[in-house]
């Protein structure tokens, strides 16, 4: 029998090879004089300006040689992690060594685990390489070996974070200098916002991340949207490269989909926790007034997130149709978490109620309240706003719903994800510039605004007529949902792709069992 | 039907479209095991296309492959497993010595530490690298390299091997090294599915051939099968004459089985479409009339005279 071994699983194999590779070559010796010449440069002004500038304390040196330290440390690794990964995949393809890759037992993900490790592997080793230095840095009193460490272990999480943006640029593209061009503003605009921000407020002032922290501490609620905000940065940009790097007939859809999921899940209850306790109908945060028009604009734009999964390829990929098959009780309970058919517009619809589930639930909150107001509120004007917000409401959610619509229908007349989600976008965006061609040549006649449902909610009056005029949006977006939903049933079962069926018909001519060979 | 009796390659109406252009048309053919077999077609037949999807890299559009049993689209890892797949242009690691390189894809491909090892060895001896093993990848020759993936293919331990065009770009000298490496892998027991486009070389050691070309399969079986199959049961005969005789032609009429004669001066060419065994009945009726021959010479179609005449020479 074949002896298996599972060190390969962790990617183990990806990493020896990236390790042995990248040491061996003369680029990663030019890197570390590089790198090593950038600190002492940096190190020998300070200490040239410090004996100019006059004697200050062994503790003012110490604190400042570390922060200095740290600072050019920080910058480095947003010029050198991009460069290591946006190479990582796409030197694999251009040496056409991944077909060879891929043909062993290695799984995508493996290969995206073992790559990131690589990168991490080669950046410790950079940024360790002076730690006996800093910790000598305790000695002078100032710096504490708890605040090096924590500096570390910031610098580290900002790596992985780096590298895994850096490894996705590279899965999703064919050459090296896309995936270079891709991820080097990215990382420029997040050097720009680190060292704006860590020169002004902590290492100018001699401080490491922990002393500052201390000092200054956040609000623990800070944590509570930092830590799910990396995570989701990390696990998104990971399970993305695995999704660029897996076939078109794997179950990588899924993956992306939970995460879709999760991600709504924890921004609602987070805005919920954040939002519940301010709840007031007289207070600054009241539902009908800044947060939710607030909300309702940024619901115009949750389209364009959700037309990914609308319009995303109509079949069921024929490993998910496997796992269906093999794995019933599992499935069923995620059943609309799998890609194909009907499936996509109702996990794209799904998802794009819950935001107007939770203002509805803030609203309810805030109605509540209504009983505590004291008696110099207006409740006739709460009431009146009230009711152009319940409308305004409801004619964003079918707008939304239709646009998502429409881009599931494009995808089953047979286009590709992106273009179904163009072609939706663009017919809705070509209505809006169709209704303010036509107010401009008929002195703001609003004959055509039912055409544009957010236009419309822009310029709700709440007179009489523009509320008639939200019944005809309203019932605009209804009957292009309707249309859009009966017609794409129709395309797809012309085609003989089920609509709510976890299946694979004939899986497209495909053959599944060994027929006999014709003769 | 017994495993062993299975051909390790079914291919049945496989096609590969891609946007406007269908590279492979519903070909079907089945490898048997313990062959070698060539797939030859000219550039653009939609060789690689299909050594592609036979290598699960590619879903076909329609159609199905098995690679011993395993389907290419619905079992890719499995398929992968019972393959080893040498693609057309073989891309290494600057940095990687050979050793090194073989470590690396036998940890890739899962096997324990001790299999590891000696697997590795194996494939060492078998491809005779053992007096490079310190030698950095991308410095080996081309043929050298040819090995080296050859070895790597081999270090899971797969019946089939996957070749795509193994012998281009090779020296003479790298050439039958090469030829001599496929026929002891042969003798191990492996199957060898290979491409090219050079049929000398495949006309030596190929058990069986598939013709493609503009994505159609165009013929596959042995040689002899083929050329029975397009050329009938009729063989063509060369006799040399030792004199010149113009009975000879009269003589050869009267047997049923010849066809055609041609007689030029001593050279005498007839058909025969008769079962070998009776050919002797024209040598018997030569002799009877005291006609002498020096020489006789079963006209055989070679495979490149089949390729010829089977393909028409475009590309897609």
């Amino acid at each position: 029998m074949k002896q298996i071994s599972k060190s390969a699983g962790m990617g183990t194999a990806i990493l020896q090879k990236e390790l042995i590779v990248r040491m061996r070559r003369f680029r990663s010796l030019i890197i570390q004089l590089i790198f090593a010449a950038i600190l002492g440069g940096a190190m020998w002004m300070y200490s040239l300006s410090a004996t100019i500038g006059g004697a200050t304390s062994p503790e003012d040196h110490a604190q400042t040689l570390v922060a200095i330290y740290f600072a050019v440390q920080l910058a480095a690794l947003f010029l050198i992690i991009p460069a290591l990964g946006a190479v990582s995949i796409t030197t694999e393809r251009l040496g056409r060594t991944w077909d060879l890759l891929i043909g062993t037992d290695l799984s995508p993900g493996e290969i995206v685990r073992g790559k990131l490790l690589g990168i991490l592997s080669m950046t410790f080793y950079f940024m360790f390489l002076p730690a006996p230095l800093l910790a000598m840095t305790t000695l002078f009193g100032g710096v504490s070996i708890g605040s090096i460490l924590f500096e570390y272990f910031i610098h580290m999480l900002l790596a992985l974070l780096l590298g895994s943006c850096a490894i996705l640029s590279s899965a999703a593209s064919k050459g090296t200098a896309r995936a270079i061009l891709q991820v080097y503003p990215l990382a420029a605009l997040g050097l720009m916002f680190t060292m704006v921000y860590l020169t002004n407020f902590v290492y100018s002032e001699g401080l490491l991340m922990l002393d500052y922290l201390v000092m200054d501490p956040p609000p623990w609620e800070f944590w509570l949207v930092a830590i799910p905000l990396y995570l989701f940065a990390l696990i998104g940009t990971l399970v993305g490269s695995t999704f660029f790097l897996s076939g078109v007939e794997s179950a990588r859809e899924i993956p992306v989909r939970v995460l879709f999921l999760v991600t709504f899940l924890i921004t609602i209850c987070l805005y919920l926790y954040a939002m519940l306790p301010n709840v007031s109908a007289t207070g600054f945060n009241s539902m009908i007034g800044v947060h939710g028009q607030g909300l309702i604009v940024a619901l115009a734009f949750l389209p364009l997130v959700l037309l990914r999964l609308a319009g995303s390829e109509t079949r069921v990929p024929l490993r998910v149709a496997q796992i269906y098959s093999k794995r019933k009780l599992v499935t069923r309970i995620g059943y609309f978490l799998l890609p194909g058919g009907m499936r996509n517009l109702i996990l794209s619809i799904v998802l794009y109620s819950i935001p107007f589930v939770m203002v509805l639930l803030l609203y309810s909150v805030e109605l509540e309240t209504l009983n505590q107001v004291s008696d110099n509120f207006d409740l006739e004007n709460y009431q009146s706003r009230q009711a152009s917000f319940e409308a305004s409401l409801f004619t964003m959610y079918m707008w939304g719903t239709s646009v998502l619509a429409l881009g599931w229908f494009f995808a089953q007349v047979g286009f590709g994800g992106i273009v179904s989600s163009v072609l939706a976008l663009g017919i809705h965006v070509t209505l809006a510039m169709f209704v303010t061609t036509m107010m401009a040549y008929t002195a703001g006649s609003t004959g055509f605004i039912f055409l544009s449902p957010p236009l419309l909610v822009i310029r709700l009056d709440f007179s009489p007529a523009s509320m008639m005029m939200l019944t005809q949006a309203n019932l605009f977006s209804s009957i292009s949902l309707l249309v859009c939903v009966l017609v794409g049933i129709a395309l797809s079962r012309a085609k003989g792709i089920p609509v709510l069926k976890v299946q694979r018909p004939g899986m497209d001519d495909l053959y599944l069992e060994l027929p006999e060979k014709a003769s | 039907m017994s495993l062993v009796s299975t051909p390790i390659i079914q291919v049945r109406d496989l096609t590969m479209r891609f946007a406007k252009k269908e590279a492979v048309s519903a070909i079907s053919f089945d490898v048997p095991r313990g062959v070698i077999h060539g797939f030859i077609g000219p550039n653009g037949a939609g060789k690689t296309t299909t050594i592609r999807i036979l290598a699960s890299l590619l879903v076909p559009t329609s159609g199905g492959a098995w690679i011993d049993g395993a389907n290419v689209v619905t079992e890719p890892e499995e398929v992968r497993r019972r393959l080893g797949y040498m693609p057309d242009y073989v891309g290494v690691y600057e940095g990687l010595s050979v050793q090194e390189y073989l470590d690396f894809f036998a940890l890739a491909h899962r096997l324990a530490p001790a299999r590891r090892r000696a697997s590795v060895a194996d494939v060492i001896e078998l491809t005779d690298l053992g007096n490079l093993l310190e030698t950095e990848v991308h410095v080996l020759s081309k043929g050298m390299r040819q090995r080296l993936c050859l070895a790597q293919t081999l270090l899971h331990e797969p019946d089939l091997l996957i070749l795509d065009e193994p012998a281009s770009g090779l020296d003479p000298r790298a050439r039958i090294e090469f030829r001599g490496l496929l026929t002891e892998l042969r003798r191990l027991g492996k199957t060898v599915f290979l491409s090219s486009h050079i049929l000398s070389e495949l006309s030596s050691i190929c058990d069986s051939v598939s013709i493609i070309e503009k994505g159609v399969l165009l013929a596959d079986g042995s040689i002899e099968e083929i050329q029975m199959r397009l050329r009938g049961a009729t063989v063509a005969y060369e006799v040399t004459l030792l004199e010149e005789s113009t009975e000879v032609e009269s003589i050869l009429r009267e047997i049923p089985q010849v066809g055609s004669v041609l007689l030029e001066g001593r050279k005498l060419r007839f058909d025969w479409d008769g079962e070998d065994a009776l050919i002797h009945q024209v040598w018997g009726a030569l002799a009877a009339r005291k006609i002498a021959f020096t020489g006789v010479r079963r006209e055989e179609d070679d495979l490149e005279s089949l390729f010829m005449s089977l393909t028409s020479g475009e590309v897609q």
